[in-house]
């Protein structure tokens, strides 16, 4: 099949020529703008959704930009051009991102509709799903770059898009500031690793890694790097910032963005340097950091009164369970017993929970800001009485990342705690309590939010598409937790696969 | 093809759990259903509130869980102070994580 040989570069550029086109369209129709743009989003899904079906059932697909043939890939001896490589882990997490980017957009088409800038608007929010896709799926260090500075240029670029509200620009300047930094870190260890093996292929590089003291510093340079991007403590402030300003759909695109740099953490962890580096000390870091996460995100969470805050610092508890889950399972690497390939898994399944729960409840929020005009909670009551089906999504989202069975949160938080506690019990109670406290904030939420009288009556409706898209998350959520076996079988047992067995993801290029 | 997941020490069957909440859903709506027929709006008494009275406006959301909070109260001022919304200090922690990660790895 000739397409699909280019998917893996269709994936990155599709997005990123929709990106440029959007404003030339917007010029004629803005339903013409549109019709393209969610017609380029389903066509990038089906193709992420094909490309996955065939890593699972063929194995790898690698793509060399410029030669002959894609899967040409070290003609002189050694890889020399742009690789892009696909496991079942980067099809998982580009799944992920696609299906995430989609709703995202969909539910904009009306949340956004009163801006006048919504050309621009669209072609950031473009550049930075290919910015995220770019991400997942190079094999290459220096794109990985190129990739990581698209995501955070756009990303601040949406981040100011309320520009008559000073604390979006202010969140957005905190935003590029700390992006830069990150950015310049991975452009030093990108330099160094340069200079020592003459190489910027992942692969190549996992090859020839020699565990000298230059190495350990790149190691050091970029889990700093990608632990600031995804939001782990003591690196987190910039999130709740970010996210109280953003509006709701870039949030939630923003959110997937800090997954994504999760999953480039865990591929430089594994795959890099995972057979030569001492991974126990990496996995320890991790899940020291992943538990100081869940503490001080729930705690934070507790005392926020603006809604937005308050699902931005939960979402530093809910990264810290992923942290948790995967440097468990990194402390055992590579001879890992069935516990520890359990606790990779269940972090792995959380990425993709973590996404759909987080998305619901801002998108959820989003609309409640659409609706009423109002973040705070103390300003906010009986909006149940008016909004019964947002309540009810609401009630699942909360459900769901406060890990209540039989949501999707609890099926993947039990595998890590299961797992984490044949490691350390201590870990996992504190990954319990955390649970529990995670409950008791977003109990708090929908009684003040949704119960008791109602405080205002120019309430508007919810438009349906915005609805739909929660309903579709939803339904994800309640049948991801109903069957969460077809899940783990199908999806996250062949990415934790692929995640621990680097040898095939080298072999694939050399 | 089964349907429970395998957790690592144990399983998890969500539709075994769903059948049981749901056989429990039963229960509760015929104990419901068993209860004073009369009861209704305008009858209920005045909240109880540890035996005072109780305060007619005033409380808002930060007051919820205000025990947990102020239990807590040592952390808290520590932790939020921490949080001051400058840049520089978000850069200052970022440069404090990066050098604790390489002493670590580099000299371990």
């Amino acid at each position: 099949m000739i397409l699909l040989e280019h998917v893996p570069l269709l994936l990155i550029a599709i997005p990123l020529l929709t990106a440029f086109a959007t404003p030339v369209l917007g010029k004629v129709n803005s339903f013409l703008r549109n019709f393209w743009i969610i017609t380029a989003l389903i066509s990038t899904e089906l193709m992420g959704i094909w490309l996955g079906h065939d890593v699972l059932k063929n194995g790898i697909r690698v793509y060399t930009l410029g030669a002959k043939l894609p899967g040409l890939t070290s003609p002189v001896g050694f890889p020399i051009r742009i690789i892009l490589e696909v496991d079942a882990m980067n099809a998982f997490i580009a799944m992920i991102v696609i299906s995430i980017a989609l709703i995202s957009f969909i539910y904009c088409m009306r949340f956004m509709e009163w801006s006048r800038n919504l050309d621009k608007f669209y072609t950031l929010l473009l550049l930075l799903l290919t910015g995220m896709m770019g991400l997942t799926l190079t094999g290459d260090f220096f794109n990985m770059f190129v990739f990581f500075e698209i995501v955070s240029i756009s990303s601040a670029g949406l981040i100011a898009f309320y520009v008559h509200r000073g604390e979006a620009l202010e969140a957005a300047f905190k935003y590029m500031v700390i992006s830069s930094i990150g950015a310049l870190m991975v452009l030093f260890a990108v330099g160094l690793l340069y200079a020592q093996y003459n190489l910027l292929n992942m692969a190549a590089i996992a090859d020839s890694i020699q565990n000298s003291f230059v190495d350990k510093v790149v190691v050091a340079l970029l889990l700093s790097a990608f632990l600031l991007k995804a939001g782990s403590v003591p690196v987190h402030m910039w999130k709740p910032d970010v996210y109280g300003e953003a509006p709701v759909p870039v949030v939630v695109l923003l959110i997937t963005s800090s997954l994504v740099s999760l999953f480039i953490l865990f591929r430089i962890t594994f795959t890099v340097f995972g057979l030569i580096i001492d991974t126990a000390l990496l996995g320890w870091i991790l899940a020291v950091l992943g538990i100081l996460s869940i503490f001080l995100g729930v705690t934070m969470a507790l005392i926020q009164s603006n809604l937005k805050r308050l699902i931005g610092y939960s979402a530093i508890a809910e990264i810290g369970y992923v942290l948790l889950g995967l440097g468990s399972g990194l402390i055992g690497f590579p001879s890992l017993s069935e516990f520890g390939v359990k606790a990779i898994s269940g972090g792995i399944f959380h990425i993709m929970n973590d996404a759909l729960d987080l998305s619901l409840l801002f998108l959820v929020v989003g609309t409640i800001i659409h609706i009423t005009g109002k973040r705070d909670m103390n300003q906010l009551g009986g909006l149940a009485r008016h909004q019964p089906s947002l309540a009810l999504l609401f009630l699942i989202g909360m459900s769901a990342i406060s890990g209540l069975p039989p949501f999707n949160g609890f099926a993947s938080k039990l595998m890590i705690y299961e797992s984490v506690y044949r490691f350390n019990p201590f870990l996992t109670i504190v990954g319990v309590l955390g649970s529990i406290v995670m409950l008791a904030i977003f109990v708090k939420v929908f009684v003040v939010t949704f119960l008791g009288i109602p405080r205002r009556k120019d309430i508007k409706e919810v438009p349906e598409s915005m609805l739909a898209m929660m309903g579709i998350l939803a339904l994800f959520i309640i049948v991801i937790g109903l069957f969460p076996n077809l899940f783990v079988d199908n999806l996250i047992t062949p990415a934790c696969q692929a995640l621990i067995h680097p040898e095939k993801y080298v072999e694939a290029v050399l | 093809m089964s349907l429970m997941l395998i957790t690592g020490v144990g399983f998890w069957d969500p539709l075994a759990f769903l059948a049981g909440f749901l056989i429990l859903l039963l229960i509760s709506y015929i104990i419901r259903s068993m209860g004073e027929e009369s009861y209704g709006k305008g009858i209920q008494l005045e909240a109880f509130f540890s035996g005072d009275i109780p305060p007619g406006k005033g409380i808002h959301v930060g007051n919820l869980y205000w025990g947990f909070s102020d239990a807590l109260r040592g952390y808290y001022k520590k932790v939020v102070a921490l949080h001051t919304g400058i840049v520089n200090d978000y850069v200052a922690w970022f440069v404090a994580l990066m050098a604790i990660i390489l002493i670590l790895i580099t000299l371990i």
